[in-house]
């Protein structure tokens, strides 16, 4: 018991670090209503990579890690500077066109870099079981820088990105927090997906929030359970993946997803409740 | 309305001049394929030499080797590419299309081929016929699952098909496409026949060294090879002095690795172990796209850390993020080898292919 | 030797087809905010083709035909369609006043369970190695006459369905955003929407692959979108920017020997940008 336990510290304590960060941001994508951008982003930060590499710098090298920030950043920045109220289409559907040709560019890139067709976000890569301490640490101090700005500018955050106040405030003041929250939240995408891979990510970003939303209304509550959703989900899931032997990736996904679904159509077809705040 | 009108003429226009620039592109544009350099052909291709598609860079070699003047050898993946995943190119229905003889394994490892075949509408190189060469015929499979009922789809059942990193499985490969060679071109065969023996004789010769094969004969060998019994045998004294002191080549160079263990990122190596005495004792990601379990995790680092294994195989067409993350995890040294000939570009046949690999695991094995 | 026109007129002819319904379905799915559904219906097919082999394993059905057709033959593709009635009837009833979540995150869950799922049930219950392909780039330059032909069939079938209740269904996602309807059986005709959405998608998708069919239905229904709002024109607009990026695509792809996809793709985007630029320059005119 006590090896299994060892085994599975360093994973959990990154599950649980991941489930808080994403749980967060997943209630503000959710009411910015962008649900893919972070797949749309690890696209992205693959093909910041391919560059880095066609340029000619090693696979490990710093350099392509931080020309595929870099190159996240950008991108995601400029989709900040987006006026949202003008335009012809939904933002979603400007997260999809990114994709899109984001991903029809590392199509096309793949063909010229050895190994290129492991840059296509189509497979469950990554696992979070191999996590050492180091990596755990890592992403503790990295969190803890950004979670420190979201904390002092958590309600200019929520003014924002609630669709009822956003329209409320000066553009000018709207369009500097929004590059500030993109560009937060992009690099702790990309920082996410390097360590649990692109489906855990995407999973603990919507599916704890969006519970969490059917139940509540405040922002902090919706928050606060998020965390704890995304908590329990990922714990649950790496204990089922270890004693019924199933990928573990797959068994965390499932199981949120699942509940979802099962919240979502409880609520609806049982009249009694009413959501609480 | 003058809108629509306008668009309509644009349209037009576009239409013309896209049909103009591709027919006219068609007719200067030469189509970029995988060509190997013929070492041993003086007259460049004319119209007369047979033209061998391989689906695999490593058959492409060995089919050089065999069909010499007589053909111009071409194949489809890269020798860096994922062999299960190559993404189809018009020009490679192209030269399907064109192809006297299909050198495949025959073990629904090129599952992107059947496309590429419907495509090229060539009937001769089709499965059953003249021009389709199976070069997994004959070759001791293995890891062949034990289900006895088929299934559809994406599931190896006919055992591992890797069988390129086995040296005396080239020889099955070389006589499965001589056999083709001479099925479609009987007038050479007693060429064809010699350059498999030249062959043959050179697989032998690397492997044992020329002592040995000198002495008891190539065939002997092998066969002493597969059955496992090659060592005992070579404790045997000839002469006043143990055979072993007579081993050469990869056998001997091998020496070394003889019993220890490792670990295989993927089921690629097994050919290789078995013939070199390594032994694979947990895979990392058995089955590719399906990231492990905890219980499977847990057991490969317990695994790792009781029998202190030191190495571990990947093919270099792996992202390398993975592999890394383990490497921090448990201290194991992850080996990135190239699987096929021309993986890396100083490796132009297979037997460079087995020079690089021993080399490399040499260095790394402790 | 097969010409470059020989080759390209089957994956045209597809491609052409494909744009006929996509341009159309691509205007609903921008409007209801629902852009990643294609992705998601695609995944959910594929768990019923998955749970197939499953079917297949645990209860041998390999000897049985119906109608002298061999079960195993059509079960994947009856399995998807039943898979894909299933998701259809839940994203229905989802559009509902308790749910304050945009029915774009549970696409986003299920098109992760779906593809989650499949990846556990595969890994369970095959004996052998596995190796999981994925529907991504498609191979629309492969298309031969019998897929172009079923694909055909289905267009027409699910066109004209849509053609005779098109005032219906315009109408059901243009007041989509809100709360109240005033289309009796809202629920049905919402239900109908996604179910032949999902049989149409099915079927593009096996031909051209999730990346394709999702770039044309999103990029020529945004091109469409800059330059009128009438449906009519829009499905107009979206067939010519479709149009163009094929024509080119496939015969770059041809002359270049590169996959047709990703070329179709990036020049449906160029003339997004081109769009844009061609209105704000208009808007400058006019200013």
């Amino acid at each position: 018991m006590k090896e299994i336990l060892l085994f599975l510290a360093p994973p959990i304590t990154a599950s649980l670090l991941l489930a808080g960060i994403l749980g967060y941001f997943g209630t503000h994508i959710l009411s910015r209503g962008i649900i893919f951008i972070d797949i749309a982003v690890a696209q992205i930060a693959a093909l910041g990579t391919m560059i880095g590499l066609l340029l000619g710098f090693a696979e490990e090298s710093g350099q392509v890690q931080l020309l595929s920030y870099l190159f996240t950043l950008v991108v995601i920045g400029s989709f900040s500077f987006l006026n949202t109220k003008n335009l012809f289409i939904p933002p979603e559907a400007v997260i999809g066109i990114i994709y899109c040709i984001g991903l029809a560019l590392a199509l096309l890139l793949a063909e010229y870099i050895p190994g290129g067709s492991a840059y296509i976000t189509k497979s469950i890569t990554g696992n979070i079981l191999w996590v050492t301490w180091d990596k755990v640490l890592n992403c503790a101090m990295l969190f803890s820088v950004i979670g420190l700005i979201h904390i002092i500018l958590g309600n200019k955050f929520i003014a924002i990105s609630d669709p009822e106040t956003r329209f409320a405030i000066p553009g000018k003041k709207t369009k500097l927090l929004d590059l500030v929250f993109y560009l937060t939240f992009g690099i702790v995408v990309v920082k996410t997906v390097l360590v649990g891979g692109i489906f855990l990510v995407f999973t603990l970003l919507i599916a704890p929030s969006a519970a969490a939303s059917m139940l509540f209304n405040s922002w902090k509550n919706k928050i606060i359970w998020s965390w704890i959703f995304g908590g329990i989900g990922t714990l649950t899931g790496i204990l089922i993946s270890y004693y019924m032997n199933i990928s573990n990736g797959p068994a965390i996904v499932c199981l949120l997803g699942l509940f979802v679904f099962v919240l979502a159509f409880t609520k609806i077809f049982i009249p009694s409740k009413s959501s609480t705040n | 309305m003058k809108k629509i009108i306008s668009q309509l003429s644009l349209i037009c226009i576009l239409f013309i001049i896209s049909g103009s620039v591709s027919a006219f592109c068609q007719g200067r544009h030469q189509h970029r394929h995988q060509h190997r350099h013929q070492h041993r052909n003086q007259g460049g291709a004319d119209n007369s030499t047979i033209n061998i598609v391989c689906s695999f860079s490593d058959y492409a070699a060995i089919a050089e080797y065999i069909a010499g003047v007589h053909a111009t050898v071409q194949h489809i993946a890269h020798g860096m590419q994922d062999p299960h995943f190559v993404p189809p190119k018009p020009s490679y229905a192209m030269m399907l299309n064109k192809a006297d003889l299909w050198i495949t394994t025959g073990m629904d490892l090129e599952m992107w081929s059947s496309t590429l075949i419907d495509k090229a509408r060539n009937k001769q190189i089709m499965d059953g016929e003249i021009g389709f060469v199976s070069v997994s015929d004959g070759v001791k499979v293995l890891q062949k699952v034990e289900k006895a009922d088929r299934t559809e789809g994406d599931i190896h059942l006919m055992g591992n098909p890797h069988i390129n990193t086995g040296p005396l499985n080239w020889k099955v490969i070389a006589k499965n496409i001589t056999t083709g060679l001479i099925k479609i071109d009987p007038v050479n065969a007693s060429y064809y026949q010699s350059n498999l023996s030249d062959f043959n004789d050179r697989v032998d010769r690397a492997l044992f060294g020329d002592d040995l094969v000198d002495m008891l004969g190539g065939e002997t060998l092998c066969s002493l090879l597969e059955n496992k019994t090659l060592f005992t045998f070579l404790e045997k004294d000839y002469q006043g002095e143990k055979l072993n002191n007579k081993l050469g080549g990869w056998m001997k160079q091998t020496e070394s690795f003889r019993g220890k263990k490792i670990v295989a990122y993927h089921k690629n190596w097994i050919y290789f172990t078995e013939t070199f005495g390594l032994e694979i004792v947990g895979y990392i990601e058995p089955k590719p796209g399906i990231p492990p379990s905890a219980k499977h995790v847990q057991h490969i680092i317990q695994t790792i850390e009781d029998q202190q294994i030191k190495l571990m195989l990947v093919a270099s067409y792996f992202e390398k993020k993975s592999p890394q993350m383990i490497e921090d995890k448990t201290g194991i040294k992850a080996l990135f080898l190239p699987l096929f000939v021309e993986g890396i570009p100083e490796i132009q046949d297979n037997f460079q292919l087995m020079d690089y690999w021993i080399e490399q695991i040499s260095k790394n094995i402790q | 030797m097969i010409s470059g026109f020989q080759f390209l007129v089957a994956p045209l002819m597809a491609s052409l087809l494909l744009l006929v319904i996509t341009s159309y379905f691509g205007i609903h799915v921008l409007k209801r905010e629902i852009i990643f559904i294609d992705i998601a219906l695609a995944q959910v097919a594929a768990l019923g083709g998955i749970v197939t082999i499953f079917f297949d394993q645990a209860f041998n059905i390999h000897g049985i035909s119906f109608l002298n057709i061999p079960l195993h033959d059509i079960l994947p593709y009856l399995l998807s369609l039943i898979y894909c009635l299933i998701a259809a009837l839940i994203f229905t009833f989802l559009k509902n006043p308790k749910i304050t979540v945009p029915i774009e995150a549970f696409i986003g869950i299920a098109y992760a369970f779906a593809t989650t799922a499949a990846v556990i049930i595969l890994d369970k219950s095959a004996g052998g190695d596995v190796h999981i392909h994925d529907l991504l780039t498609g191979t629309i330059l492969w298309t031969s006459w019998p897929q172009v032909l079923r694909l055909g069939i289905i267009v027409l079938i699910i066109g004209s369905f849509h053609y005779i209740f098109k005032n219906r269904f315009i109408q059901l996602t243009d007041t989509y955003a809100g709360r109240n309807h005033s289309i009796r059986y809202y629920k049905l005709w919402d239900f109908l929407f996604y179910f032949t959405f999902g049989i149409v998608i099915i079927e593009a998708i096996r031909i051209g692959g999730i990346l394709t069919v999702f770039a044309f239905l999103i990029l020529p229904a945004s091109f469409s979108a800059l330059f009128s709002a009438r449906w009519d024109h829009r499905i107009f607009f979206g067939l010519c920017s479709g149009i163009i990026a094929t024509v080119i695509g496939l015969s770059l792809s041809w002359t270049f020997d590169i996959t047709s996809s990703p070329l179709i793709i990036l020049f449906l985007g160029l003339l997004l940008t081109l769009g844009i630029i061609f209105k704000r320059l208009l808007k400058l005119q006019k200013a």
